[in-house]
């Protein structure tokens, strides 16, 4: 049966409702393969996915596959069996099969996914790691898509708070795409897991992408869009979402930012504001008046030491919380100081955590 | 050197090129043997028909040797000698002593400037040979001190001087004057841009290189051209390298001490930025010698060129090597970069909206990186400012000549400094020779240690600090580094300039 599985994901093109019409037949599942062409033509294959399939028979590519999993120490998760996650059951485009590396995260009810674009602002960033670090807490596991920006915000959020994230990738679990991530991949590994349909060193076409979505939403039982632009993948999973009754929120962003407008779209047809971290995770009413970033319940964390800051500082802060995203020209100019001194106060103060480079050549103060 | 002697470049040097000279009885012809090429080749036709016009009409078989016999010639500078060589060969003139002849020769016998006239002012000095070049080429000639040259208007001239009918007057040396230095953009005209004012500031002060980042538009380039003004001016010695090179390749005089400011394009191939070519000529890399090179949209230009760029940066000097053998041309360039955030500009910009796909990114990135990066000191973002925030800015600030003074006075005390260790500024000096030599104030190190953990810095991160920072405090005429020159020479860092986006690690 895992041979037949394997066989059919390798198109990267069907999902189980094939399989399903396949099991109608009332065959035994080595018959997708042992009686393989007239099988297929009764399945409605296409000429294109038939030739990937016979080529990967007579190449022998099955074999050579679970070879590969078993040394790389992949585990084949197949639909319907122990390991396959039960939440995937119930989307109805469930995929066939999963490459896991790592250990699924249980999946109870609390899975939360985040999603967002890569190109994320400062502000998206910081968001995405506060809600990753606030589902570790609350012991909701994060699921998200291991890309740049909003996703690997997330899931290093989650795990500096050792919490237990997965990550579904567009391309096979053993590539590490973006190469930068192999870090923070690394560190998924440790509690979570890198997951895909796609089989091993497939490399991330862009239509991989999209596909993959569906899985997150299938994971998740929220999702939450941090910043997306109008069209994104983050707004194909949430559209995603909708159709298979997730509850969707949305992080409301900057209107003059095209960055925020998909996600601040989703709010305007209807999404969940997510204007506090509590409400995301169901335990506080929905009326609280409380801030995104302030936790009563908990000690707040430690704030940079503002005591021993000059009064040229306080004033270099004061005007970056003004106008954030601001540059060393302007701030000189409005303090009346020269650019040697901004400079020197901008280092000091962003070792001391006090203020960040926003961009280049801009900064914003956090908080 | 013997006789009649014409001269031929290598490098910025010139090297004495004897023209022999036999007739004998037959049919009329020249031949012209030692390597020439064309142009020298050609000079039959000119210098006949000079020749003729004084009524000196050639007969017979003419060979004419240039030697040393394996060494190429090239170029119409040679007409000169071959002509007086021709003269005494036909009985017309005696020549007892040695003398260098240069020029190009018209047909009616007049003088036309050439190039080369400066190395060869320079051999005539060092071999107290008499020579003589055209008029064209007197000003870059008087500024060598202590040769024996003469202009001339014409072959007539030459030849009547020889003959002892006229005496030419000496060219007297004449030096460069001091007080001349105008760029054409002040740093008083730009407006706004302190950080990249300040960071240029620096950079000439302690001839770091520098890269600056920006979105178009946001006057980089105005900046660049900036810096001309604030560099010292040339000293002599450098104002003899700077001729030279000028000379070699040919290009117009300018008795200035303004250094040289070069900006290449990056469509320029290798050949063009390093020197070489078919005939030898020396690239923009030398052409900047003591002065700035610039190089705009710097991730553009090709890996070859940037590849090549690595030894003039390190050594101050460039070796072309050819089939016919290689030369070495001064390159003690400042490096002055600029680039865009990205491919399309707009990363970071508050107006308008970066069109990148994180491929995009992705490669441009990577093509910054790379061991040039490593020879770059400085790095400043030049962000574009909002209409708003243009209008809200006041004037321009100080002027090239205060900003040059400073600059000046700090050099000064870097020379001084690191005379017994023979380096002129702080860029020069190793990394080393660096850690060993700079004197901290007490609280330093420990800011630095803090620094270099929460900053993630790499050793060479950590000298590249202590060496602007050096520089940041020489530039306020202290020699101590304290801690803020420390925490300003760390917002110069590459990661400081560009932003960090995305996921932290």
């Amino acid at each position: 049966m895992i041979r037949s599985l394997m066989l059919l994901n390798k198109c990267a093109h069907y999902d189980v409702r094939t399989w399903k019409r396949f099991e109608a037949l009332g065959l035994p599942p080595e018959a997708f393969i042992d009686e393989s062409p007239s099988v297929w033509d009764r399945l409605d294959i296409t000429e294109r996915n038939k030739d990937i399939m016979s080529r990967a028979l007579s190449s022998g590519w099955i074999d050579r596959e679970l070879e590969t999993c078993d040394r790389l120490g992949v585990k084949l998760a197949t639909f319907g069996d122990a390991m396959f996650p039960p939440a995937l059951l119930k989307i109805k485009n469930a995929p066939l099969l999963l490459y896991v590396k790592g250990n699924m995260p249980p999946s109870e009810n609390k899975a939360i996914a985040v999603v967002g674009t890569r190109r994320c602002s400062a502000y998206g960033e910081r968001a995405a790691r506060a809600i990753g670090s606030r589902a570790a807490e609350r012991g909701w596991n994060v699921i998200s898509g291991g890309a740049k920006g909003i996703d690997g915000a997330a899931h290093a959020g989650c795990i500096e708070l050792g919490g237990v994230t997965a990550a579904v990738l567009g391309t096979g679990v053993n590539v590490v795409y973006p190469s930068e991530h192999a870090d923070l991949f690394a560190r998924i590994l440790d509690k979570g897991a890198l997951c895909s349909e796609f089989p091993l060193g497939e490399k991330g076409e862009s239509w991989h992408f999209p596909r993959r979505n569906r899985i997150i939403v299938g994971f998740a039982s929220k999702i939450v869009v941090v910043e997306a632009p109008h069209k994104s993948g983050a707004m194909i999973t949430a559209a995603l979402s909708a159709e298979e009754g997730r509850e969707v929120w949305a992080v409301p962003g900057r209107i003059d930012d095209g960055r925020c407008a998909g996600s601040n779209r989703l709010i305007f047809d209807g999404a969940m504001p997510l204007i506090d971290l509590e409400l995301l995770f169901g335990s506080k009413s929905q009326y609280a008046e409380t801030y995104l970033f302030t936790d009563e319940e908990t000690e707040p964390p430690a704030r940079p030491e503002r005591k021993s800051l000059t009064d040229r500082e306080r004033k270099i802060l004061s005007l970056l919380a003004i106008h954030p995203d601001n540059t060393i020209d302007n701030l000189a100019g409005e303090a009346k100081m020269s650019a040697a001194e901004v400079f020197q106060m901008i280092t000091v103060m962003s070792l001391r955590g006090l203020v960040f480079s926003s961009g280049p050549g801009r900064y914003s103060s956090y908080d | 050197m013997k006789g009649i002697c014409g001269i031929a470049l290598k490098g910025t040097q010139a090297l004495a090129i004897e023209v022999e000279v036999e007739i004998t009885g037959g049919l009329f012809s020249i031949t012209v043997v030692g390597l020439p090429d064309t142009a020298v080749k050609e000079a039959r036709e000119r210098v006949r028909a000079a020749l003729r016009g004084l009524g000196i009409t050639l007969r017979g078989r003419i060979a004419i040797n240039l030697a040393p016999a394996d060494f190429p010639k090239e170029g119409a500078l040679l007409d000169l000698p071959m002509a007086i060589g021709l003269a005494r060969a036909s009985g017309r003139i005696e020549l007892e002593k040695n003398a260098v002849f240069m020029g190009e020769l018209a047909l009616d016998g007049r003088l036309r400037w050439v190039r080369g006239a400066v190395p060869a002012a320079v051999l005539a000095r060092d071999t107290k040979t008499p020579l003589f070049v055209p008029r064209d080429n007197e000003g870059e000639v008087a500024l060598v001190d202590g040769v024996e040259a003469y202009a001339v208007d014409s072959l007539l001239d030459v030849i009547l001087h020889l003959r002892g009918e006229k005496t030419l007057p000496r060219i007297e040396h004449k030096l460069a004057a001091d007080e001349d230095i105008s760029a054409e953009t002040d740093l008083e005209d730009i407006k706004g841009q302190f950080a990249a004012k300040r960071a240029i500031e620096i950079a000439a002060a302690g001839h770091h290189n520098l890269l600056m980042t920006g979105s178009p538009g946001s006057g980089k380039t105005l900046l660049a051209r900036a810096m001309k003004g604030i560099l010292p001016p040339l000293s002599d010695e450098e104002m003899m390298e700077v001729l030279l090179v000028r000379s070699t390749a040919g290009m117009p005089f300018e008795a200035s001490r303004a250094r040289p400011f070069r900006s290449a394009h990056h469509t320029a191939s290798s050949v063009a930025i390093c020197g070489g070519g078919a005939n030898m000529r020396p690239g923009e890399v030398s052409l900047a010698n003591r002065g700035v090179l610039f190089l705009d949209e710097f991730p553009e230009f090709s890996r070859d060129v940037l590849e090549a760029l690595r030894e003039p940066l390190e050594d101050g000097s460039i070796t072309v090597s050819r089939a016919a053998g290689s030369v070495t041309y001064p390159a003690r360039v400042l490096l002055v970069t600029a680039c865009n955030p990205c491919p399309c500009g707009y990363s970071g910009d508050p107006a308008e909206r970066c069109r990148c796909s994180q491929g995009d990114l992705d490669r441009y990135r990577r093509k910054l990186s790379g061991p040039i990066l490593d020879r770059i000191d400085l790095h400043v973002s030049v962000p574009r400012l909002s209409p708003e925030e243009l209008i809200s800015l006041g004037g321009g600030g100080e002027n090239s000549a205060a900003v040059r003074a400073r600059v000046q006075s700090a050099r000064e005390i870097q020379r001084k400094r690191w005379k017994e260790l023979g380096f002129h500024c702080n860029a020069e000096l190793p990394e080393r020779a660096l850690r060993r030599n700079v004197k901290l104030e007490d609280d330093v190190r420990p800011f630095l240690a803090d620094a270099m953990k929460s900053a993630r810095m790499s050793g060479r991160g950590f000298s590249r600090i202590l060496r602007v920072a050096q520089t940041i405090a020489d530039l306020e005429g202290t020699d101590k580094i304290s801690v803020r020159h420390a925490a300003e020479s760390m917002s110069y860092r590459e990661e400081a300039a560009f932003g960090n986006y995305g996921w932290r690690k």
